[in-house]
C-alpha cells in the first residue's frame, strides 16, 4: 500500500454541525491512489459529514490534502460525489442537462453530446438523454446521477450509501458499476456485505472516531 | 406516485406538439396582448373560443379533461371578479373581465399541456439574462413533484395513524414541508457546488 501514492490525507479532521457539537473528533487517515475504502458505523456516527469535509464542502478543523494540496477550488473536479438521495444531486429538467452540469462548470471542451452519450453508455442507460428525471425510477435515478459525476472524469470518487434503497437487482447490477469506475473510491455504507465485497479496507466509524481499520 | 403533469399530453404526436416551443410561446404572448385589447363585444371572443376548440381536438386532448381542469380556477376567479364587481357595480365589465381570463388562462394551459417543460426552458438558457431564468423555472419545475410526493407521504402517514388531515393538520403538513424544502435545498446546493457551480454563476 505504502508503494501507491498518496491520494487523500486527512489530518485531526474535527467538525461540529450548528446544533450537533464533535461529530468528527480528530480523524487521521491516509487513503492511496485507486484504494477503495468503505466507512461503516451506525446511523450518526460521521460517515456522510467525513465524506462532505473531504469533498470540502463544510468548513472544518484540521487539514484535508489532496494530492498534498490543502482544498481549494480548483481540486474540485477532481472529486465526484454520489449523494445519498439521488433526487438532491440530478436537479435538471432532463437528463442530459443533468450529465452536462459538471462538466459546463469545470470549462471542459468538448463535444457534449458525446460527452453525455459516453456517461450513459458506463451506466448502462443508452438513450436516456431527453428523459425527464421524474421520469425515471429510483434505479435509473442512482445510474444518472453517477454518470453526472463520470461526465467529468474526477480522480476521487465519494459514494455516500450506494445500494440504499436499491432493489436486490438494482443492487447487483450497481455494484458492477462501481467496479468498473477507475479511481480512488471512499464508499460511505451500511451495507457490510458491500463494503466486504468491494473494499481493499474498510474503516469502523464511532462517535466521531476511528474505532477500527479492516484491511481485506 | 402519480403525477397531474403540466406538460401531460406533451408526448402525444399532435398538432400543437410538433410545433416548436419558441414559435407557440411567440404566439401565446402575442394572443394574450389581443385579449387585452379585445373591444367589450361577444362578437370578437368567439373566433377565439372556436379556434381552441378546434386546437385542443387536433391535439388530441380529450375536451372533457381540459374543461375540468379550467373549472379548478373557477372558485378563484370569480372571488376577484365579485370584489371588482362589489366596489365597481359594472357586470359588463365584469363579464368581459372575467371572459379575458379565462380564453388566457385556457390558451396558456392549452400551451403547458402540449409544450414538454424541459424544451420550454431551453428557450431562455442560451438567452442573455436567461440563464438564470432556466434554472429557476428548472428547478420549480423538478421539485414541485418531489415535494408534493412528500406531501402525500406525510398526509399517508396521518391517515394510517388514524387521522384525516383538517385545516389545522395542513398548516402543520406545510410547516413541515416548508422544513424539509428549506433542508432539501442546502442538500442540492451541496451537490451544485461539488459539480462546480458557484454562487456568482
Amino acid at each position: 500500500m505504502e508503494n501507491r501514492k498518496l491520494k487523500i490525507e486527512i489530518i485531526n479532521l474535527r467538525f461540529s454541525y450548528e446544533d450537533r457539537k464533535n461529530v468528527l473528533k480528530g480523524i487521521n487517515l491516509k487513503i492511496y491512489e485507486n484504494e477503495i475504502v468503505s466507512i461503516i458505523g451506525e446511523n450518526g456516527s460521521g460517515k456522510t459529514t467525513l465524506l462532505l469535509c473531504i469533498a470540502g464542502l463544510l468548513k472544518y478543523e484540521g487539514k484535508v490534502l489532496i494530492d498534498g494540496e490543502e482544498f481549494s477550488e480548483s481540486l474540485r473536479r477532481k472529486i465526484g460525489f454520489l449523494f445519498e438521495n439521488p433526487d438532491d444531486s440530478i436537479f435538471m429538467p432532463r437528463v442530459y442537462d443533468d450529465i452536462i452540469f459538471g462538466p459546463k462548470n469545470f470549462g471542459i471542451k468538448g463535444n457534449y453530446d458525446e460527452i453525455v452519450k459516453k456517461s450513459l453508455e458506463k451506466v448502462n442507460l443508452e438513450g436516456f438523454e431527453e428523459r425527464v428525471p421524474h421520469h425515471l425510477s429510483y434505479g435509473e435515478k442512482k445510474k444518472v446521477a453517477l454518470a453526472s459525476i463520470l461526465s467529468y472524469e474526477p480522480e476521487i470518487f465519494l459514494l455516500d450509501e450506494p445500494t440504499l434503497a436499491l432493489s436486490p437487482f438494482a443492487r447487483k447490477n450497481f455494484i458492477e458499476l462501481i467496479k468498473k469506475i477507475k479511481g480512488t473510491k471512499v464508499i460511505a455504507t451500511h451495507d457490510l456485505d458491500l463494503a466486504n465485497s468491494i473494499s481493499e479496507r474498510i474503516i469502523v466509524l464511532n462517535d466521531g472516531k476511528i474505532e477500527k481499520e479492516i484491511f481485506i | 406516485m402519480k403525477h397531474h403533469f403540466i406538460d401531460r399530453f406533451s408526448y402525444e404526436k399532435g398538432f400543437l406538439q410538433n410545433l416548436s416551443p419558441s414559435f407557440k410561446f411567440l404566439i401565446l404572448i402575442f394572443l394574450l396582448i389581443i385579449f387585452l385589447l379585445l373591444p367589450k363585444k361577444i362578437i370578437f371572443y368567439l373566433p377565439f373560443i372556436l379556434i381552441i376548440l378546434i386546437l385542443i381536438s387536433i391535439s388530441k386532448i380529450p375536451l372533457k379533461y381540459f374543461l375540468k381542469r379550467i373549472l379548478i380556477i373557477f372558485p378563484f376567479l370569480l372571488i376577484i371578479f365579485l370584489l371588482s364587481v362589489l366596489s365597481n357595480k359594472n357586470f359588463q365589465n365584469f363579464l368581459y373581465s372575467l371572459l379575458k381570463s379565462i380564453l388566457s388562462i385556457s390558451y396558456i394551459f392549452l400551451f403547458s399541456l402540449t409544450t414538454k417543460m424541459e424544451e420550454f426552458f431551453k428557450i431562455f438558457e442560451n438567452k442573455k439574462y436567461g440563464k438564470l431564468i432556466f434554472l429557476i423555472f428548472s428547478f420549480l419545475y423538478r421539485y414541485f413533484f418531489i415535494l408534493y410526493d412528500e406531501f402525500e407521504r406525510i398526509k399517508r402517514a396521518m391517515i394510517s395513524k388514524g387521522k384525516n388531515p383538517n385545516f389545522k393538520e395542513y398548516t402543520i403538513l406545510s410547516g413541515n414541508i416548508f422544513v424539509r424544502s428549506y433542508e432539501r435545498s442546502e442538500r442540492v446546493l451541496r451537490a451544485m457546488i461539488s459539480k462546480g457551480w458557484k454562487i456568482e454563476n
